[in-house]
């Protein structure tokens, strides 16, 4: 009986040796690259237009390149078209990706959406504008709301703390825009000498926010404009220079554009509060496939921003920030 | 200690012994190999980044001899604002593609000559600009800036490198100070460094040497917020050559070329785990088949230790039945040389010991088949008949005297030849026993002879075997002393010789022939009126309790007479004592 035992464990082992042996002599391709991961990741933009997103999609793809995994981006058609970009997104989840990266251009309207992407455990990370709707596994972007407060600051500053304040918002400003907005409600309310005298919104069509802008000059006397994303800022800047007021009445705006930036050096407007999106995109997508692998990650990273001015804007490290693409 | 089996032992030591052997081997062979595959990493990745710089190098002195063609041109120039310059220096440019722009400015900063014709930004003044100033104070040298955004045309920020150096030239007539600038697209850097690739995540970058700044990198957008961070220390302190970073998370291994012409160092960093791929497949590789080896070896020493082992247990097996006394069995002697030879040595022993086994009994069963005989020679009937006899015929005649020394006798002879049952009795009994014996035979044979004894006082405390003088008196009686006519005598004496005894009994008969002799020492001739113990017996047992070196020595001469001599050992009775087995 032992001894029947015994030769068997001893073939057993010569199997184990010959097969040992064999994977030794021929290390078969069967052994997956360790880095490269076949996830795949769904990056939602707002909208492919405008240095913004391109620069996003700049930062997801030098995550693609250093993490080897695929990448598929669908944008929506505009900022506003919250309807195509839902479709967008619900299609996506059919594909079954590893993980979402969506900068949404709605809060409420994604609702359904992120209830179907946790139905399907498929993580969705939030960029650029937080989602409050439902359940997401990060969110990456700035703090609207600090930055809003940032934004009044910096003019309090320009206008040595005292004077009459106008916003400008945005039509299609969604989650971000408020979040600003009250931000810089509640710093206005810091500052004794600071006082909100009107707001209005504008569309991408500088013509028609001149006029608004214009609107607001006629109505009261206004010593400083903040004006809460790229078009309503060049909107607001064109309309101060058509004016030549621009020594007079300080401008601060959000994000950036080489006419914004030109605006900048001719002293239309005094301060831009400037993101990272190439960081964003890179961030995200890093972060969407250490959730796909079922990491944690941490539920907010927060972007930094710089305030640019036109003193900073050609240093060294802003010329990247400010003018990402080399062409 | 607990003892081992050989078994284990072979198995144990010639396993270890192999794997530290095998391990040995992989470690030195694992140490050069990944020597050899870390060289060959360094080699490649500094050969493609020496490509690399050498492709940037050639690139900055190509476009420096544009520029200083254009700067003799205009410098050459009678009037650089005229039509005809213009149109050499757009010929000019348009040679190379990557040519953004060329400007002219005097000593002041004014523009004199721009192409294209853009328009210059309102808000600029150029005297201030840096490049401007040290063209002025750095005369005749060519600056090379770094990559920027070019700040000087209206609605335009393009990625640059600018070219600036002072000239000299003709205008309006006048000979005017002024700082010639070009500038190339950065695009053709920008783009000849992405294509470089080392490996799946390498990169290169360029470094800037004067200042440390980084004039290209993939990442940058990742490094200004520090996001990312490039270890541009290390390659700030090699000007060439290829180094392992290990400052990072992942190590990595950085290769640095200088180009000379514009102070930029081009760096290469490619990932080790990367680079050294072949070398942890290797690893894997060696760990399997170290595994293997071991298992191949456990298994062969443990089957040689088992051919070596299971003989030697099988003769282990054939002894214990010997030990329960199968001495009939024969060991085979299979499996290796060694162990057969056991086998057989084996088996001649175990011969051996059957044969004086034997011999043992044998010896045994003679031993006590003459003590029967002794002892039953003890009360021979006829003898006592003859005594008795002989006593009837004295109380007949009336010799009171001498029956009763006839009967003392008789009966002091039994009690010694009875004794207690043992068969070893000391020297002086014998002798006793002996002299009984004579006196009985003197009284029935009417003083046909007389006897004498002489004793050497120290042999008479050693022991003897009983009866065996009586048989040789009777024998000299039957033999010497009746057929003759003349008085007989009969001598017994003992002495030591040595460590020996001996005894002689001697008589002055009429002797025996040859013939005889061997009658009465192969106990053929036993007479019925003796004792019936015969010389045989006598001799026969004191071979068996001695050896074969002691015994009877007759010496016999016809007429003249017989002397039978025996010799035995000197014993005291402690030393038989163990001995004594009847």
């Amino acid at each position: 009986m032992f001894k029947n035992k015994g030769s068997i464990v001893s073939w057993l082992l010569l199997i184990i040796a010959a097969f040992l042996l064999y994977s030794a002599l021929y290390p078969g391709n069967k052994e997956p690259k360790q880095e490269q991961t076949d996830e795949t990741i769904q990056l939602i933009l707002r909208t492919s237009k405008g240095d913004y997103w391109q620069n996003v999609t700049m930062g997801a793809q030098t995550a693609v390149k250093e993490f080897g995994i695929n990448l598929h981006i669908s944008a929506g058609a505009d900022e506003g078209d919250v309807q195509g970009q839902l479709q967008t997104a619900m299609q996506s989840l059919e594909a079954q990706p590893g993980a979402i990266v969506l900068g949404a251009n709605a809060d409420a309207a994604f609702e359904p959406f992120l209830k179907e992407a946790a139905k399907r455990h498929i993580p969705v990370i939030a960029i650029d504008s937080i989602l409050t709707s439902g359940k997401t596994a990060s969110y990456v972007g700035m703090d609207n709301y600090l930055a809003g407060k940032e934004a009044l600051r910096e003019m309090a500053g320009h206008l040595g703390g005292e004077g009459d304040i106008a916003i400008v918002a945005f039509n299609k400003g969604g989650i971000n825009g408020a979040l600003r907005e009250r931000g810089i409600r509640d710093a206005a309310a810091e500052y004794k000498g600071v006082h909100l005298v009107d707001r209005q919104t504008c569309s991408e069509e500088y013509g028609a926010c001149q006029q608004t802008v214009s609107g607001i000059l006629d109505k009261q006397k206004v010593d400083g404009i903040l004006s809460l994303n790229t078009e309503t800022s060049i909107g607001v800047a064109l309309e101060l220079k058509r004016r030549q007021a621009g020594d007079k009445i300080k401008l601060v705006g959000f994000d950036s554009s080489p006419e914004l930036l030109e605006l900048l050096q001719e002293n239309q407007l005094q301060t831009l509060i400037v993101q990272n999106p190439f960081s964003m995109g890179y961030l995200s997508v890093k972060h969407a496939i250490e959730a796909a692998q079922g990491r944690t990650i941490p539920s907010r990273v927060e972007m930094s921003v710089e305030l640019i001015t036109k003193e900073n804007m050609f240093w060294l490290k802003n010329q990247k920030l400010l003018f990402p693409v080399v062409q | 200690m607990q003892r081992r089996s050989i078994q284990y032992i072979l198995t144990v030591s010639i396993t270890l012994f192999s794997i530290f052997i095998i391990l040995l081997v992989s470690v030195v062979l694992y140490g050069r190999f990944s020597a050899t595959a870390k060289e060959n990493a360094f080699r490649n990745s500094q050969q493609i980044v020496d490509q690399a710089s050498y492709n940037l190098e050639n690139y900055v002195e190509v476009t420096s001899d544009l520029f200083n063609m254009v700067h003799h041109a205009i410098g050459k120039s009678d009037d650089v604002s005229s039509d005809a310059m213009r149109n050499q220096l757009e010929s000019m440019m348009s040679t190379r593609t990557d040519t953004v722009a060329l400007a002219l400015f005097d000593d002041r900063g004014e523009l004199m000559l721009d192409l294209p014709n853009v328009e210059l930004k309102d808000t600029l003044q150029i005297s201030k600009e840096g490049w401007f100033r040290s063209a002025l104070d750095t005369a005749g040298h060519l600056s090379i800036s770094l990559p920027h955004v070019q700040n000087l045309y209206k609605q335009q920020f393009r990625w640059v490198v600018s070219l600036s150096k002072s000239i000299t030239v003709q205008h309006n007539g006048k000979q005017v100070h002024g700082v010639l600038l070009m500038d190339v697209n950065f695009n053709t850097i920008d783009e000849l460094s992405e294509r470089i690739s080392l490996g799946q995540k390498g990169y290169v970058y360029i470094l800037d040497e004067s200042a440390g700044n980084i004039v290209y990198h993939p990442q940058l957008e990742l490094i200004y917020p520090n996001l990312k961070e490039e270890n541009v220390e290390l390659a700030l302190k090699y000007t060439y050559g290829s180094f392992i970073d290990e400052s990072a998370e992942e190590a990595k291994m950085i290769s640095v070329q200088t180009i000379g012409n514009v102070g930029w160092k081009v760096v290469g960093v490619s990932y080790m785990d990367e680079v050294m791929t072949t070398s942890s497949e290797l690893n894997r590789s060696m760990t399997k088949l170290l595994i293997a080896l071991a298992l191949i070896v456990f298994l062969l020493s443990s089957l040689v230790a088992s051919r070596i082992s299971r003989p030697i247990r099988r003769l282990e097996l054939s002894m214990k039945s010997v030990e329960r006394g199968d001495f009939d069995l024969t060991v085979s002697g299979e499996g290796p040389l060694e162990i057969k030879h056991l086998a057989d040595r084996f088996n001649i022993m175990i011969g051996t010991i059957k044969q004086l086994m034997n011999r043992i009994v044998t010896e045994q069963e003679s031993k006590r088949k003459y003590e029967l005989e002794a002892l039953q020679a003890q009360i021979n009937p006829h003898f006592l008949y003859n005594t008795l006899n002989t006593v009837v015929r004295m109380v007949g005649m009336n010799k009171n005297e001498e029956v009763i020394t006839t009967i003392t006798a008789l009966s002091k002879l039994f009690r010694i030849s009875i004794g207690k049952g043992k068969s070893l009795i000391t020297i002086a009994d014998e002798m006793e026993h002996a002299r009984n014996y004579l006196i009985i035979q003197q009284m029935r044979f009417k003083n046909k002879f007389d006897y004498s004894f002489d004793m050497q006082e120290e042999a008479l405390s050693f022991v003897t075997l009983k009866l065996i003088i009586q048989p040789l008196i009777e024998n000299a009686l039957m033999h010497g002393i009746e057929p003759s006519v003349d008085k007989g005598h009969i001598a017994v004496s003992v002495k030591l010789d040595g460590s020996e005894v001996v005894i002689k009994v001697s008589d002055n008969g009429l002797g025996m022939s040859a013939e005889q002799l061997g009658k009465i020492l192969s106990g053929t001739a036993v007479s019925s009126k003796g004792s019936g113990v015969g010389v045989k017996n006598v001799q026969e047992r004191i071979r068996l309790y001695f050896g074969d070196a002691y015994g009877l020595h007759f010496e016999s001469e016809q007429e003249v007479g017989t002397t039978v001599t025996i010799r035995f050992p000197a014993l005291i009775p402690k030393q038989i004592e163990g001995g004594d087995r009847s």
